[in-house]
């Protein structure tokens, strides 16, 4: 068995390149058969995100890359040869690590994001469908996936968020608990204020109140996202509903003076209010924050948690590559244990075969038995061979180096004649 | 009976014990960073706070049956159903939130709470004086004692909420690590509603409590006597108390300025129940 992996990220290359290697799921059957016409390949798995392109393929004898590199070139938009170190090439044990890296969030862009396990579970599904998950890439499939489990489990590297819109849902459940039943303002129309928004409803908010100088462009994001649009100058009388005001307006001066928090905490008797304030300039005056129940976060706020954060998931990613050399190594030992599968079968199937012979040369002079000696005696023969294979087998598996096992496979296959 | 008494007290302090063990491991997992270790210390307190529990139940069970005749004294009643209860409440709240870094702030509490209950002396039981005797038979004293250690719990409940909300208002107004140190804490609403309920459950169980005990001051001593200390500062909680639900109705009062009157009015709550030390007015009880 032969694995072989052949892959672009954003590790290696820019992405101009990657986008002419990108292959959309729709591609991705029509791909897989043609990689399963590809010399020697036995299964294959096409892994495609926005940051990487990998073709994982195990072959009956060693593979060749350059026939990958062609495979690639006649699937997608990219054509050879590629810029020095754009692709990297990986073979049996560098692949399970690099899988089990991949799968564990700890090769992304930003580590611990939790989407490259659901690419590598659609990618494993599409080549399934396409038959090209056979027994070899079952087991390391699934193991890649138990590592991921194990990484995002036994460490912390998902815990923090690391995207402004991430760090604006975290810090509103930290204020609010449950999102549900609470109402979105949103200042401006700003794409990044968009996103967050759009992310705090799809976290359970139920209401989205937009406002914009510009009424049109706040009805057409209300229409698109239900929500109910006002005009700027409606703030006082509005801003009182809002739980979360997400601010990105290009205003030049403050829109949520201190007077106006405090007139809104009031009407709301108290009730705690975030403003997320990530325009620039700022849209809600610094001071609001110093108001009983409000809490005033501005971009460099957001972006000091977030970044925080990202080096608190660096930290973490230690831990997670200390588990995975674990699994790879656990990995590996089952599949040099799995090599041993057919002299240790063929060795039990000879000692089956002595015993037997002699048990029914034995039988014969034994003369009548009642059932239970027959059968006491001949679980006897049968338990004097398990405890004469026992010793032998264990210390096969034991064996450290492919060397040593393949070593003692020879030295039985001699002593006791085994046909493999 | 003694034996009983005995048992009671071995029990409070095998739950002691139990409760150290777990503050012993939320300052481990304080101390460890995120990961494996943390999430197992955090395990180990919960696991050590809710043996301690049981075996406090079966101490408490014991304790009261035995509190009557015997020579406990009755701050370690109240001491060891206090611990009880922060116990149930930080089990509760902590199957909810997992709040761990709630762990630090209550588990000490329970400690000295169950320390009193384990290692208070006891005084040289007495005959109840007549009087005394008279409302120990008629079961008055018992709804009375009930119903102000209800009264109290929800108080504790509440202070320890409102506790727990002050270092979650605290960490997310000083940006310093919001995310790291308030996100252990369960949010501030829930904080805010959780003290409010126990409030308004609180306050008419104190309120009948101290109905109760100020009409058979009235019987046995001919008045309510506002110069005895338990008096003064049981009334002064009870309006402390009164005053913090009505500020919350009518003018809207939650989260920090909540959380501060909660502390005042338990701090005279508490100071009222230790000037039973000095007071006439449970003189004849056994104490």
């Amino acid at each position: 068995m032969s694995l072989l992996l052949l892959g672009a990220s954003h590790h290696t290359a820019p992405i101009e390149q990657r986008e002419k290697l990108a292959l959309h799921a729709s591609a991705l059957p029509s791909a897989l058969g043609l990689l399963a016409a590809e010399p020697g390949v036995r299964e294959g798995l096409i892994l495609s995100t926005c940051n990487r392109v990998e073709v994982l393929v195990e072959a009956a004898a060693p593979a060749d890359a350059s026939g990958l590199l062609g495979f690639l070139t006649r699937v997608t938009h990219f054509t050879a040869p590629p810029p020095p170190g754009m692709f990297y090439e990986l073979a049996d044990a560098g692949v399970v690590r690099h899988l089990f890296r991949v799968a564990s969030s700890l090769d992304s862009l930003i580590v611990g994001e939790p989407q490259i396990l659901g690419q590598l579970k659609h990618a494993y599904a599409a080549a399934h469908a396409a038959g090209m998950i056979g027994a070899e890439l079952e087991a390391l499939v699934s193991r890649a996936f138990h590592a991921a489990k194990r990484v995002r489990t036994e460490t912390a590297i998902a815990s923090q968020p690391v995207s402004v819109s991430q760090a604006a849902v975290d810090l509103a459940r930290q204020i609010f608990g449950d999102l549900h039943h609470k109402t979105v303002l949103l200042l401006g129309a700003g794409a990044m204020g968009e996103a967050a928004a759009r992310y705090l409803m799809a976290q359970g908010a139920s209401r989205l109140l937009i406002a914009n100088r510009h009424l049109p462009r706040a009805q057409a994001l209300a229409e698109k996202y239900g929500g109910e649009a006002f005009a700027l100058d409606q703030l006082r009388a509005q801003g009182e509903y809002a739980d979360v005001v997400i601010s990105c307006t290009g205003a030049p001066q403050p829109l949520v003076t201190r007077a106006d928090a405090a007139h809104f905490l009031a009407r709301r008797r108290g009730r705690p209010m975030l403003f997320l304030d990530i325009a620039v300039p700022r849209d809600v005056e610094p001071s609001v924050h110093q108001l009983e129940n409000a809490f005033v976060y501005n971009i460099d706020d957001l972006d000091k948690v977030v970044i925080a954060n990202l080096d608190g998931r660096r930290r973490e990613a230690v831990a997670g590559e200390s588990i995975i050399e674990t699994e790879v190594a656990l990995f590996a030992r089952r599949r040099e244990n799995r090599d041993l599968v057919p002299i240790l079968k063929a060795l039990q199937e000879h000692a089956e075969t002595v015993r037997a012979a002699e048990w029914m040369r034995v039988r014969k002079k034994l003369g009548p038995l009642t059932p239970e000696q027959e059968q006491a005696l001949e679980a006897l023969t049968r338990s004097l061979m398990q405890k004469w294979l026992h010793h032998p087998m264990v210390e096969l598996k034991a064996a450290s180096t492919p060397a040593e096992r393949a070593a003692m496979s020879e030295l039985l296959q001699r002593l006791y004649a085994l046909d493999l | 009976m003694d034996s009983l008494l005995s048992f009671s007290i071995l029990w409070s302090r095998v739950a002691l014990g139990l409760y150290l063990a777990g503050l012993a491991a939320a300052v481990v997992a304080a101390l460890a960073g995120e990961g494996e270790t943390r999430r197992t210390a955090f395990g180990l307190t919960r696991a050590a706070v809710a043996a301690g529990f049981l075996f406090q139940f079966v101490s408490q069970v014991e304790m009261l049956a035995g509190f009557r005749v015997g020579p406990v004294s009755f701050f370690r009643v109240v001491a060891g159903l206090l611990a009880f209860i922060v116990a149930a409440f930080f089990l509760m709240v902590y199957r909810a939130y997992s709040p761990r870094a709630l762990s630090l702030v209550i588990s000490p509490l329970i400690c000295v709470l169950a320390a009193a209950a384990a290692f208070a002396p006891d005084w040289e039981h007495s005959a109840p004086t007549p009087a005394a005797a008279a409302l120990l038979d008629n079961g008055w004293i018992d709804i009375h004692i009930a119903l102000i250690l209800l009264g109290y719990a929800g108080l504790v409940v509440a202070v320890a909420s409102g506790v727990t909300y002050l270092a979650a208002q605290r960490g997310l107004k000083s940006k310093s690590g919001p995310i790291a140190s308030a996100r252990m804490l369960p949010p501030l609403e829930t904080l805010d509603a959780a003290a409010y309920r126990a409030l308004l459950v609180g306050f008419p169980l104190l309120t009948a409590g101290l109905a109760i005990g100020a009409y058979w001051e009235n019987s046995l001593y001919g008045g309510v006597s506002l110069s005895d200390p338990t008096v003064l500062l049981a009334l002064l909680a009870w309006a402390v108390y009164l005053v913090l639900l009505f500020a919350r109705w009518s003018a809207g009062w939650r989260g920090r300025r909540s959380a501060y009157l909660t502390l005042v009015c338990f701090g005279l709550a508490l100071a009222g129940w230790l000037a039973n030390g000095v007071s006439r007015l449970h003189a004849g009880f056994p104490r």
